[in-house]
């Protein structure tokens, strides 16, 4: 096992085999964030293919004393957040695709409990649509996959009190959106 | 600042636990008596455990399995148009090795743009982060112009090369074989062939002047082309007048040096701007 600056330094002067192991090592949480994302399967697989072309591309530009994996998922979310696809970024899922997502998992938060947080992130799929991009993005980030916002700054290279605002708004948003729904919540 | 006004700005850090023990205290505090405040924070920390717990589809095992293999072939994509890019300035070189003095201008003339390409390099480098695909992406567009402008600029310095010979030749003193009218007419329908290509690379506003050029040049080697091949002194004369009445050698002057200047000054290659990406 080789750490990653050791095959960024290699990849760098031009060793396919050293990128092909920093594809390996990454590839499921560049899928993952990009799924968080995209919300749906094809965009993410394709999101994740995009992101190694592009960071292959430019490789060479990457300076060593930042963290690769930073580097890898600041392309996965400007990737998504130019995303045009057939099942895209802005156009939100349809309630059936969303029922059948949101089936209760054995286990985790009990059965009602889970079809009532189904029933909110219904909601919350359809209320997201009504935010900008860098709302969403952010929001996703930190309550989806569960980023803190010390790796949201490091990743998008922004002040954390940005990353803590826009988040907020969108949750205030959110809220606002999900204001209808509230009596059957 | 009411305690309600207080809540408020504590709230956002609240709903992350990242409060401190003294304000968790207040704020808990609080909560507990007004039911207003009580109320939001409710309705926040549901839509964040909501999504907290949404479950995540596992990613599919065959495209997981599969995606070296998927991904390999566009990487060696991006390896052939690199290496049609260095093809491109062998050429270059092969191009130029006809005549000694013209080898060591024009050898001096690819060495200061590159030169000024590593300088342009090595300044970008040196400023701050800008690690991601949109810069990546302005990066190949400058990278496009620049190689759009190398070209037109070989283009315009092999035409000069070519009038200097035209323009010092003296039919006075000079025997018309000695600018080998046969080899100046092969040079000009080359140089021609490339024009077309040239020009319809050159599209940003900046680069109108020099486009400007490019054509006043094609209409030039144009005529050099058409002149018959062995005594048209007359030809010539026409030729030496059009360079002289249209500036042309000036202007050409004037397009290399701004070419060295823009490869020396940084603001070209400043392409940070991390805050405007997202
Ligand atoms: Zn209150």
């Amino acid at each position: 096992m080789h750490n990653d600056t050791e095959l960024v330094e290699r990849a760098q002067q031009g060793d396919l085999t050293a990128f092909k192991e920093l594809v390996t090592g990454h590839k499921k949480m560049v899928y993952y964030l990009a799924y968080d994302l995209t919300r749906n399967r094809e965009d993410a697989e394709d999101v994740s293919q995009e992101v190694f072309v592009k960071a292959y591309r430019s490789l060479k530009s990457f300076r060593l004393d930042a963290k690769f994996s930073s580097w890898l998922y600041r392309i996965t979310v400007n990737t998504c957040l130019s995303l045009k696809s057939r099942k895209s970024y802005s156009t939100m899922k349809t309630f059936e695709e969303i029922g059948s997502s949101t089936e209760p998992e054995a286990g985790e938060p009990g059965p009602e409990r889970e079809t009532e947080f189904g029933f909110i992130r219904s909601h919350v799929e359809q209320a997201l649509s009504k935010l900008s991009k860098r709302e969403k993005a952010i929001f996703i980030m930190r309550n989806y996959s569960g980023m803190s916002f010390q790796e949201i700054v490091e990743i998008l290279k922004i002040k954390p009190a940005t990353a803590r605002n826009f988040n907020f708004k969108a949750l205030r948003k959110l809220r606002k959106e999900l204001a209808f729904y509230k009596k059957e919540i | 600042m009411n305690d309600c006004k207080k809540i408020e700005s504590l709230m956002e850090r609240a709903l992350y636990q990242e409060l401190t023990a003294a304000e968790s205290e207040f704020f808990d505090r609080h909560i507990a008596l007004c039911p207003e405040c009580a109320k939001d924070y409710e309705e926040y920390r549901t839509i964040i455990t909501a999504c907290a717990a949404e479950p995540r589809p596992e990613a599919d095992t065959a495209f997981m399995n599969r995606f070296w293999e998927t991904l390999a072939p566009k990487i060696k994509k991006i390896e052939k148009k690199r290496s049609a890019r260095v093809h491109w300035w062998i050429d270059l070189v092969h191009a130029f090795r006809f005549e000694t003095a013209w080898k060591y201008q024009l050898a001096g003339g690819v060495a200061l743009l590159l030169f000024g390409i590593f300088i342009g390099n090595y300044l970008k480098k040196g400023t701050e982060p800008m690690h991601d695909d949109r810069i990546a992406e302005q990066t190949d567009a400058a990278v496009q112009q620049t190689v759009s402008e190398i070209e037109a600029l070989n283009y315009i310095q092999r035409s000069k090369v070519l009038l200097l010979g035209l323009m010092n030749f003296d039919p006075a003193t000079d025997d018309v074989e000695t600018i080998n009218l046969e080899r100046q007419k092969k040079i000009s329908g080359e140089l021609l062939t490339k024009a077309a290509e040239i020009k319809s690379v050159l599209r940003e506003p900046s680069q109108r002047q020099l486009k400007k050029l490019v054509s006043d040049i094609e209409l030039i080697l144009l005529q050099i082309a058409n002149l018959d091949a062995k005594y048209d002194l007359t030809g010539i004369e026409i030729i030496r007048e059009g360079v002289k009445s249209k500036g042309i050698i000036l202007k050409i002057h004037i397009q290399e040096m701004k070419k060295e200047e823009k490869k020396l000054t940084p603001e070209n290659t400043n392409l940070n701007n991390d805050t405007k990406t997202i």
